[in-house]
Formats: C-alpha cells, sequence, structure tokens
C-alpha cells in the first residue's frame, strides 16, 4: 500500500495544479496525504485527500517526518508539492522494492522543458552532491539501477526501516535531508534504487524563493556543512569517490 | 398502445433467410416500449412506405417512433433499442436516426450519404454518431412529429420515386433519377421541427447491418479488413488510455497517455465523431475521461445525464477531469469590470460553482470527488467506484 506524502507551503494553487491534479489523474496511490507546513491561509481539508495542518512552520525534514507518522501505507512515497507524477509511475517503483533489501527507491525527475533534472545523485571530489546527466535528453536512461542517493523530490521509501532510523534528520530550512536518509539506507546496510521508469515533472525550488531572508546558495553551503559533519568519518569509498571523481564548480566556488 | 411502429414494406411471401427472423427476434424493444408491426406485402416500395406512414399517423395509440426495417437487411442485436435512445436523446429537429447498410453490388458501398450526386461517404470510423444528409430507408426511426410536419409544411406523398425529367432552376431539361429514400431525406430536410431548425437526419455507424442478396444468397457489408472498420486510434495495453470528450481541433500531448479525441465536429478530425452526451464506445474502457470547456455547453437538466455516461466508459477506479468556466470569478469580475458581464451570459447553458461541481459529480455516483479553481477554471475531478 502507497502513501504519497506532499510537504507544502503557501503557494496553494501551484499544489492543486501542478501536483494534486496529475497526481489525482495518474491515481497509483492509495492515500495522498498533505502537510500544509504553517501556510498563512490553511488549506481547505474538505478533499478526498488527508490534510495534515502545522500551525507553526518545521523544516522540509519535520514535515515529512510529521506526515510519515500519519501514513498507513507500508511505501511512503514524498512527493514536492511542484512536482507532476506520469501515470504508471507507481509500477517501476514498486518492481524496485520487490527486492526486500531495498530500503529506498528514486525515479526520473525530468525539468518543464522535459530534460533530466535527476537520475541520481552523485557526490564530487569534496563530497559535495551533484545531480549527474543534468540537462540530458531522457529517453536512454531506462530501468532499476543503483544510486548513492536520489533526490527528495520524489522518494519512495519502506516504511519500517523509515520509522527505524528515525525518518529524516532535520536539515533547517530544507537541502540534503534526502541525501542524508540515502547515506543512512547505506550505512544500515539496505540498498538504495531508482526506478528510470517512474518518472515525474518537477518545477523545482517552488517554495524557496519564499524565504527572502535567506539566500538559496547560503543555505544549501550552510546545510552541506551538516552533511559533512554527520558524515566526515566515513571514507571516500562510501561516497563512491574515485581517483576520477571532478572537482564540481561549488567546491571550486566554495574553496574547498 | 404502440410507442413504436415497427413498418416492413413489401413483403414477399417468399420466405426470407434465416437471420432475418432472427432480427425480429433480437430488435430489444426498450423495456417497458411497446410496439406494432405493419407489414405490407408486394407493392412498389414507394407506394408501401407512404402507406405504412398514413397507418402510423392514423394510430390512435399515438406511436412517437416509426421504425422503418427491410426484409432484407440484417440488424445486430439490440440496435432497434440505440436507435431509439440515440433519438430520445436528442433534440428535437433530429428527425431520424439510422444505421448502416451496403449495397448489393461489387463491392457493397455504404448507403450514407452526404451531399446529392457524391456518392457514398467514407470518412468515419464504426461507432461514429455523424449528421449525414441521405441513406437507405432499410433500418431508420423516424420522429411521428416529423413525419406529421412533412405532411403539414410540404404535403404527400412522403416517398416518391422520381425518374423523371424536369426543368431545373436554370430551366435546363435536368433528367432526375431519385429513390424514395432520397425524395424523403430531402423532403424532411426542407422541413422545420417544432424548435425552429430543419430536421436532420444522424447515423449512427456502431450499427452495421448486412444487406442479403436472395438470388445469390449474398450478404453485403462493412468488411473488417475496411478502415470503416477499425478504429481511428487503438487503445493502448502499456499506457492509460484517456479519452478526450470535445477536443475542438487541439491535440495536445499528455505524456504517459494514448489519448482518444472525440468531437462531435468531424471537422476537427477526432478520433471518433460523436456528441459529448453519446459516447460510441463501451462500458468500462478508459482509465481517464478528460473534457475541457464542454459541459457547461449542456442544460442544467442534462448535466447529471451527461456525466453519468462519462462514468460508464471508464474502468472502475478510473478518473473523471472536467474543466469548466468559474462561474463566480466570472461574476466577480463582472462587478469590477461590468463590460465584461456579457461574457458570463455567453459562457454556455450551464454555470458552476464547486459546491455544485461537487452536487453534480455525486449525483452521478462519482466518488472522491474534488474540486478547486484556478485562473477563471474551475477543475472537476471524481472517481468511478470499483
Amino acid at each position: 500500500m502507497i502513501s504519497v506524502i506532499i510537504p507544502h507551503y503557501e503557494l496553494h494553487d501551484m499544489l492543486f495544479r501542478a501536483c494534486l491534479d496529475p497526481l489525482y489523474v495518474a491515481g497509483g496511490s492509495d492515500e495522498v496525504i498533505i502537510v500544509d507546513n504553517g501556510s498563512k491561509d490553511a488549506l481547505n481539508a474538505d478533499t478526498p485527500f488527508k490534510t495534515i495542518r502545522s500551525d507553526s512552520r518545521l523544516s522540509f525534514a519535520g514535515a515529512c517526518n510529521l506526515g510519515a507518522k500519519n501514513a498507513t501505507g507500508d511505501i511512503l512515497v514524498f512527493l514536492n508539492n511542484d512536482c507532476q507524477v506520469i501515470p504508471g509511475w507507481e509500477d517501476g517503483i514498486l518492481k524496485a522494492f520487490k527486492d526486500k533489501n531495498t530500503a529506498i527507491v528514486g525515479a526520473k525527475i525530468l525539468d518543464m522543458q522535459g530534460r533530466i533534472q535527476h537520475v541520481g545523485v552523485e557526490f564530487g571530489k569534496k563530497r559535495v552532491p551533484y545531480h549527474e546527466h543534468l540537462g540530458e535528453e531522457p529517453d536512454k536512461y531506462k530501468g532499476i539501477k543503483d544510486a548513492i542517493a536520489v533526490t527528495g523530490a520524489f522518494m519512495a521509501i519502506r516504511k519500517d526501516w523509515f520509522d527505524s532510523v528515525g525518518g529524516f534528520h532535520d536539515y533547517p530550512g530544507g537541502n540534503y535531508e534526502d541525501v542524508d536518509l540515502c547515506l543512512k539506507a547505506k550505512d544500515t546496510g539496505r540498498e538504495v534504487k531508482i526506478s528510470l521508469d517512474s518518472t515525474a515533472y518537477h518545477l523545482g525550488g517552488a517554495s524557496y524563493g519564499l524565504h527572502p531572508e535567506e539566500h538559496t546558495e547560503l543555505l544549501i553551503r550552510r546545510n552541506w556543512e551538516i552533511l559533512n559533519a554527520r558524515w566526515k568519518d566515513k571514507p571516500d569509498s562510501f561516497f563512491n569517490i574515485k581517483k576520477s571523481t571532478p572537482l564540481l564548480q561549488r567546491e571550486e566556488a566554495w574553496g574547498l | 398502445m404502440a410507442d413504436c411502429i415497427i413498418g416492413i414494406p413489401t413483403f414477399t411471401d417468399a420466405p426470407p433467410c434465416i437471420e432475418f427472423d432472427m432480427t425480429l427476434t433480437s430488435l430489444a424493444m426498450p423495456i417497458n416500449f411497446s410496439n406494432q408491426y405493419h407489414i405490407v406485402r408486394d407493392k412498389v416500395i414507394d407506394v408501401a412506405r407512404n402507406e405504412i406512414v398514413e397507418a402510423t399517423l392514423a394510430n390512435d395509440t399515438g406511436p412517437r417512433f416509426l421504425f422503418f426495417l427491410d426484409n432484407d437487411v440484417i440488424m445486430p442485436p439490440n440496435s432497434l433499442r440505440q436507435l431509439i435512445h440515440r433519438l430520445e436523446n436528442s433534440p428535437p429537429d433530429v428527425g431520424a436516426v439510422t444505421g448502416v447498410y451496403y449495397s448489393k453490388s461489387e463491392p457493397g458501398e455504404p448507403l450514407i450519404f452526404m451531399e446529392r450526386g457524391r456518392g457514398s461517404h467514407y470518412d468515419w470510423r464504426a461507432g461514429d454518431y455523424i449528421k449525414i444528409w441521405a441513406a437507405g430507408c432499410g433500418l431508420v426511426v423516424i420522429r411521428t412529429q416529423c413525419l406529421r410536419d412533412m405532411e403539414l409544411q410540404k404535403g404527400r406523398p412522403w416517398f416518391d420515386i422520381d425518374y423523371g425529367l424536369h426543368k431545373n432552376e436554370k430551366g435546363a431539361l435536368e433528367a432526375r433519377s431519385i429513390t424514395e429514400d432520397l425524395y424523403f431525406y430531402d423532403k424532411m430536410a426542407h422541413t422545420f421541427a417544432p424548435n425552429g431548425k430543419p430536421y436532420s437526419l444522424w447515423c449512427d455507424t456502431g450499427i452495421q447491418a448486412q444487406h442479403y442478396e436472395r438470388h445469390s444468397k449474398r450478404f453485403f457489408g462493412l468488411q473488417p479488413e475496411e478502415p470503416q472498420a477499425q478504429r481511428r486510434r487503438p487503445l493502448s495495453d502499456k499506457n492509460r488510455n484517456m479519452l478526450w470528450v470535445g477536443c475542438g481541433p487541439r491535440k495536445d500531448h499528455f505524456p504517459g497517455y494514448n489519448v482518444v479525441r472525440t468531437d462531435a465536429v468531424e471537422g476537427f478530425k477526432p478520433d471518433i465523431v460523436a456528441p459529448g452526451d453519446m459516447l460510441p464506445v463501451n462500458d468500462c474502457e478508459y482509465d481517464v475521461v478528460y473534457s475541457s470547456h464542454l459541459l457547461h455547453s449542456f442544460a442544467p437538466g442534462d448535466v447529471t445525464r451527461v456525466l453519468a455516461e462519462w462514468k460508464r466508459v471508464l474502468k472502475p477506479g478510473g478518473r473523471v477531469h472536467i474543466k469548466v468556466p468559474d462561474i463566480k470569478a466570472a461574476l466577480d469580475n463582472s462587478k469590477e469590470d461590468p463590460s465584461t458581464a456579457v461574457s458570463v451570459l455567453y459562457v454556455g447553458k450551464s454555470g458552476f460553482d464547486e459546491n455544485l461541481a461537487k452536487s453534480y459529480l455525486a449525483s452521478a455516483g462519482y466518488v472522491k470527488v474534488w474540486t478547486y479553481t484556478t485562473q477563471g477554471e474551475l477543475n472537476m475531478f471524481g472517481t468511478r467506484g470499483e
């Protein structure tokens, strides 16, 4: 049984049009839970979706964990509120979970031009995560593959394992809680997969612009420091970093 | 008491084929519907048809329909019920609805015509419901009101065979070869219905009959390999199937869906030509029914029936997504800018707000009903229960 959990803040119209509308039509889940994460105008709860309201604003991780607490499915799918699923998305996810050791399954995410936004997360030379194959044509990416990490924009997780590791680690403001969870999976001896036959379109960063008080790049930098500190004892091989791994532009810019 | 007269002209004593007997036993009238047969033996066809019309109009039980069935036309089972269903759900200017049968020639040609002198009409697929100019009279249901109006406005006869020489509008002599059926449909098209529109003839091409030739004992009709027998767009077994009702000229791409486009207007080149409230589509065939800015063009009394028709073609668990103008937003705008008020009047026949939309969906039997408004549009969603 699949529970879709959508953390949400403020942009109700975008949630309806970009996320819930295509999700309703595509189907594929047994339960949809919207976590209304402190929006000033509370979301109308008179819908066929389960709406959970937090009056104060939680982090992305906090909103996800609150949604998970209220979910009844054994598979949790965290979906961003600016993410549009393509019908049949659940087939690839369920296929990947046939392997009992798989804890997390990601999906193929396309940008609004239909190009690759995400087919898995890799680490740069200095352990900064990045999306590989960005901007490529999507058609050649098919089947189920191993991944170091996958994006939280559309991430399926086995609930029993999720609960056993205490859910997402709290990263203030959001970013890298998804990568962190994938590293937890590896650390607990479980697999992270990406099902390239499950597809969604993703606007990306729709809620970030709502925090003028903090520049997105600064937020990413700060949260990376948290990620790096939490996992600094692991060897490079844990992050699949090899001699050939490039130094990322961002790593250079950050002076790492 | 008769709701429908079944008229069989020029029945000869020579028994027709067993298939015709089976046609008669499988006509399947609508339930709680009665009929009377009127059979004319061994008369010239136009005389026989006129006699049947006269008898129908003189029948004091007030039949509403006359069904002409030729004794060499082999109908698929339940066809009469379908034809009457079409007429009952059509506006009063739809005077008659016919199925399709073919000429007894090699090869057989469909007896449906769009214009005089242009030959058979082929631009259709079995299942289309289209407005045509004329057809044969071998399997046609006609409103008795239409027959009455023809007599009042144009005079008798209803049927005539006209092989004579006539002066045309320019005064030149012209040879005509008008069979009784073409005479009838042409006269009907020049008669006005109670709603002020000229009567029209529609054809349900889902009703494909066989035409029996008694000397060679052959059946003429649509062959399975002909393009008219093929779906314009086959259903997919890989992707979800979406029926787009009222597509207009648009051909939007819906990622992950196999989209079958339907519209009542043939010029939009839809996959299925049919009005939105009578889809020539099997029950439980589609995962999704999508319709944008069509539902509000039906009258309020018809909305639930239309929604039920869309639910019928959905698989259990299938979903409907409907867009209509957001009448509340339109009214609010018109308060700010009265010059836009006129657009509120012209949005269609029905107005919807979220509550009304939900109650329509519920009364048509949908579950998990959901609505939201955005940018002047009201989006309606419902699911067909398991």
